[in-house]
């Protein structure tokens, strides 16, 4: 990729910058040319790794789609140089390296179908079933677990994720998965919980909702 | 492998709904109908795709399953790839890219207001959630990323309702941050005033600072292992970082600690073991001590020891002060009952 191209959308950020903030308003995103950051979120007053980045990569994308906040914070874990990619220089840019486009492809693939899949957890009335297809989704989106999979599995998630993920206040979620927990249906670990079966998820979901169609509900 | 032309008699299925089949297909005779059950509804809707267009790019390049069931509509011809071959040809062909990229951000867009509709309601206010980060900053003492969100509050939100604490904050933050500063002034007079050492120190200073950036990345990398469930890689990656002699005590521990939870993980409760005790007479004053011991509770009670995970319990409970990690321990042993 040409120099110019960098002299004239390129930032260079200091290792232990932040590049934006969770809640930040911002219309822009970056694809990484050199160093690496980390995607972190607050959780429970911590703050949780969600992901690394490094050369290539392209963060912050979801700015094309919606005006909403930042919704995890973004730090360069070394000095850093970035692309920045905004309203009017986005075509001409993606137009010049149509790699760029393909790796924006295949993030908004992954996007459509994980919110699709929260749509269908979010219709489900009973809270219940909205936990339990949550796991079902993060293993889906995660591991790619098959239905078959008889193992346990295990999730880096907390309570607070869970109930975020489901759409449930925290309290509720906790005593459900405290339910769950004395069902024998989870254990908690440091910083997981895992699902002893999640192919008893995938089934009481698919029994519990057949029912509902009869009765013309969801 | 290569593009390979498929034919299908009226009436076939080229894939079912929730196969993991990962071609992206173009028609180039006849009909295909595509018929699925929208997120939000009960319902079967479809549509018709016509010679010319592609089918089933979505899944393949999301890596995910059919979300839609392709039937041949009439005697079909169509051209099969993986999304490798999709790429060798069409991986230059911007215009066409663009497109689909357009087709999925207006659907990203419509999904995502579906989700926001109805999640709405529970979000943290933007100003709320850019304070607490800034206190988190602050307490965990990385001032210069506590003034960032102090400063993009004032900025963004000049009558939020943290304004004056906001205000106090940032003032407290001149403070402690030019006194880091002023720090590193003298040293780095004394050092010129030292003459011949400079570059010595400089040099030094510099490879130090390329060592911890290197072992942080190697943590990082290792974690990212873990993360996508590659757990031997993880592992040997954590193994490495320890057994490093260049690697700095923080790290040290983070990695044996990491080493021991990945053990777990995989079962092999008695390498787990060995690694949390390690952990806890190596590390003993590290503010992730009681975090391994509780790991090694955990640890006992996965391999049945229930008196040893009991005792370390009431250690944990003993320890003070309370945090997290006790709530945890009272469940742990909530669950032994």
């Amino acid at each position: 990729m040409g120099l110019d191209l960098f002299s004239k959308f390129g930032k260079t950020y200091q290792k232990g910058e932040i590049i934006f903030a969770e809640y930040e308003p911002g219309d822009t995103f970056y694809l990484i040319q050199e160093g690496r950051v980390k995607v972190t979120k607050l959780v429970e007053g911590k703050e949780k790794i969600l992901d690394v980045f490094g050369p290539g990569d392209i963060f912050g994308e979801m700015a094309i789609i919606e005006r909403k906040p930042r919704s995890a914070t973004v730090e360069a874990i070394t000095d850093l140089k970035v692309l920045e990619f905004n309203k009017d220089n986005f075509t001409l840019l993606l137009t010049a390296n149509p790699a760029w486009i393909e790796k924006l492809i295949r993030s908004f693939a992954k996007r459509i179908y994980e919110a699709k899949r929260r749509v269908k957890i979010l219709l489900l009335k009973d809270p219940e079933l909205r936990i339990m297809d949550t796991f079902c989704m993060l293993a889906e989106c995660r591991n790619n677990v098959s239905k078959n999979y008889l193992d346990p599995v295990t999730f880096k998630e907390t309570i607070e994720s869970i109930a975020n993920w489901a759409g449930l206040d925290l309290d509720q979620t906790r005593r459900i998965l405290k339910d769950f927990e004395r069902m024998n249906r989870i254990t908690f670990g440091s910083g997981e919980i895992t699902v002893k079966n999640i192919n008893e998820f995938y089934r009481v979901i698919e029994s519990k909702i057949k029912v509902m169609q009869k009765m013309g509900e969801l | 492998m290569s593009p390979q032309l498929k034919k299908f008699g009226k009436n076939s299925i080229i894939y079912f709904t929730g196969d993991n089949d990962s071609n992206i297909y173009i028609l180039k005779e006849g009909q295909v109908i595509i018929s699925y059950i929208p997120s939000d509804k009960l319902e079967e809707e479809a549509y018709v795709v016509k010679p010319g267009e592609f089918f089933g790019l979505k899944s393949a390049m999301g890596k995910y399953p059919r979300e839609e069931t392709a039937m041949a509509a009439t005697e079909v011809v169509a051209v099969a790839m993986n999304e490798n071959e999709f790429l060798a040809v069409n991986g230059k062909n911007e215009q066409l890219l663009l497109k689909i990229l357009k087709a999925l951000s207006k659907e990203l867009r419509e999904t995502v207001r579906k989700v926001n509709q109805l999640t709405g309601q529970n979000e943290v206010l933007p100003d709320v959630g850019l304070f607490n980060y800034g206190m988190y900053y602050f307490k965990t003492k990385q001032y210069k990323k506590s003034k960032y969100c102090f400063q993009k509050l004032l900025e963004l939100y000049p009558d939020c309702s943290n304004k004056d604490e906001a205000l106090a904050q940032l003032k407290a933050l001149e403070n402690l941050i030019s006194d880091d500063f002023s720090a590193d002034e003298t040293h780095q007079t004394l050092d010129s005033a030292l003459g011949k050492t400079e570059n010595f120190v400089e040099k030094v200073e510099a490879e130090k600072e390329q060592q911890s950036s290197e072992e942080e990345k190697m943590y990082y990398e290792a974690v990212n292992a873990v993360m996508a469930s590659k757990l031997e890689e993880g592992l040997k990656l954590f193994k490495q970082i320890f057994d490093d002699s260049n690697t700095s005590e923080e790290y040290k521990s983070k990695s044996l600690l990491e080493m021991g939870k990945i053990l777990k993980r995989m079962k092999n409760f008695d390498a787990a073991e060995k690694v949390f005790k390690k952990f806890i007479t190596d590390f003993s004053s590290s503010e992730l001590a009681k975090e391994a011991i509780y790991e090694l509770a955990e640890n006992y009670k996965l391999k049945g020891d229930l008196e040893n995970c009991k005792k370390l319990i009431a250690k944990i409970i003993s320890l003070q002060p309370a945090d997290e990690i006790t709530t945890k321990a009272k469940r742990l042993l909530g669950s032994l009952q």
